[in-house]
């Protein structure tokens, strides 16, 4: 290339070459190989950016989740449905995906087991063509008593699909109504007390019974 | 009375003989208040557990009415066990069997007796099993269940229970073989619902008693129609009558005052 540059310098000269001639070919040496290694390392990234952007890229298909409840307030013991809507609003189709419905206490120290809440927590899609949507029918038993929240979660094996999320169902579930603390407790306490209303009748006629032996 | 009459209605004595022993004796109270006392905690434990919220009301209603039933069997099993091999121990066998009243007719009396202990738990469970069934189309129904599921059950453990006693030497044994023989009849409640599937097992649980009397509660209990599943009723009945129709005439010939299967 250096060879080209001064061939140039030459011809640009009339074929003399003079002291000047030679400083202007360094000259442009020096001012062209900046801007080349510039151009390479671009062309290198045009090249190679598909192979090592791809991991940490999001996709541009996007998935928004619908769901058809905002709030319920219900008794523990109560079953409830609802429905979450997912649509592919991107260009591409999805990969495969993973729909899971979490269930949260919103209150520190309430014990929640989502195995007993749900008995399916997690739906599997196939892909979703762009423009596609898909209804999810969810039940979920109230367990316990107290507020609560679920949601649901969309997430793919592909680790370049970005996860989303549905915006949360509060649930306020109300004591159990089948069977109340407040009305067992009566039961409860008042039965065992005729048996030993009876109990304690047959212990007097007994010892009554040995008091008049003894008499005789 | 002479000792025709005796032979004729020996049963009535000895019925009123073991009723007075079992209700003035402490016994029965004392079995009636333990019965209360486990239903009360049972049904406390119910309602305050979380995780029963997992079942059904339908579901509390039949477990309810089997663990009272269960209940019942054990606690007229046990007594029924005690009925002749306990009087073996004590030693007062010998003076009963010198009666004139005929030895199947103390059997009658000895099995009649049993049953007022049921039929004294039956007004004591009925609160607990309208607590949970209230507020259900099924609660008049759960009611009835019990005293037609649990007489045939309790019926039926009685006679085991005395069976065995009238032929078994000593308590322990009788104990420890009545014990055995429920057991066996009530595993068949445990298996698991793919085992159940299997058209023996099903077979099995047709023709136990216990198995029999639990599915079709629980058919009951589900909404199912009373005449559907009535025929699960016949095993019970048919084993209820030959207990308490060849049991007395059974021991009548073979009940002694070592025990022993010899007449």
């Amino acid at each position: 290339m250096n060879a080209g540059i001064c061939a140039g310098a030459r011809h640009l000269h009339a074929g003399a070459v003079t002291a000047r001639g030679v400083e202007r070919c360094l000259a442009a040496r020096r001012r062209l190989l900046p801007v080349c290694l510039i151009l390479l390392i671009g062309l290198l990234l045009f090249v190679l950016a598909p192979v090592t952007g791809a991991r940490n890229s999001p996709t541009d298909a996007t998935v928004s989740v619908q769901i058809s409840k905002e709030s319920a307030a219900l008794a523990a013991a109560e079953w409830m449905e609802f429905d979450t809507v997912l649509r592919n609003n991107g260009a591409t189709a999805t990969p495969p995906l993973v729909v899971h419905l979490a269930i949260a206490a919103l209150e520190k120290g309430r014990y929640v087991d989502p195995e007993d809440w749900s008995p399916q927590r997690t739906q599997y899609l196939p892909p979703l063509q762009p423009g596609e949507s898909v209804r999810l029918p969810w039940r979920l038993l109230a367990l316990n008593e107290g507020a609560f929240v679920t949601f649901v979660t969309v997430v793919s094996a592909e680790e370049s699909f970005p996860p989303a999320v549905s915006a949360s169902l509060r649930l306020q579930v109300a004591p159990d109504d089948i069977l109340p603390l407040k009305d067992v407790i009566p039961v409860a306490a008042v039965v065992p007390l005729f048996p030993l209303a009876l109990l304690v009748f047959a212990v007097a006629h007994t010892r009554r019974m040995a008091a008049t032996r003894t008499d005789r | 009375m002479n000792e025709e009459e005796y032979r004729q209605s020996g049963w009535q004595v000895v019925l009123t003989s073991e009723l007075r022993r079992l209700w003035l004796g402490r016994w029965g109270p004392l079995l009636l208040l333990v019965f209360s006392i486990f239903l009360s905690v049972y049904i406390v434990i119910l309602a305050a557990d979380p995780e029963m919220n997992v079942l059904s009301q339908r579901m509390i209603i039949n477990q309810t009415i089997q663990v009272t039933e269960l209940v019942g069997i054990v606690a007229v099993l046990l007594l029924g066990a005690d009925s002749f091999s306990g009087e073996r121990d004590r030693g007062s066998l010998e003076s009963l069997l010198l009666t004139p009243v005929p030895r199947g007719q103390l059997v009658i009396g000895k099995l009649l007796a049993l049953l007022s202990l049921w039929l004294g738990m039956i007004p004591i469970a009925i609160p607990y099993i309208a607590l949970v069934a209230r507020g259900t189309d099924v609660a008049m129904a759960s009611l009835v269940l019990l005293v037609i599921g649990g007489t045939l059950l309790v019926g039926l453990s009685a006679a085991v229970g005395v069976l065995v006693s009238g032929l078994s030497p000593t308590n322990l044994m009788s104990f420890a073989f009545a014990v055995g023989v429920m057991l066996l009849l009530v595993a068949p409640t445990q298996l698991p619902a793919g085992v159940r599937d299997s058209p023996i097992v099903d077979w099995l649980v047709v023709s136990n008693p216990i198995t029999a009397v639990d599915r079709y509660q629980s058919a009951v209990i589900d909404g199912g129609a009373w005449t559907n599943g009535v025929w699960l009723l016949l095993s019970p009945l048919i084993a209820l009558a030959l207990a308490f129709g060849l049991g007395p005439r059974f021991l009548n010939n073979r009940l002694s005052l070592h025990g022993g299967f010899r007449p």
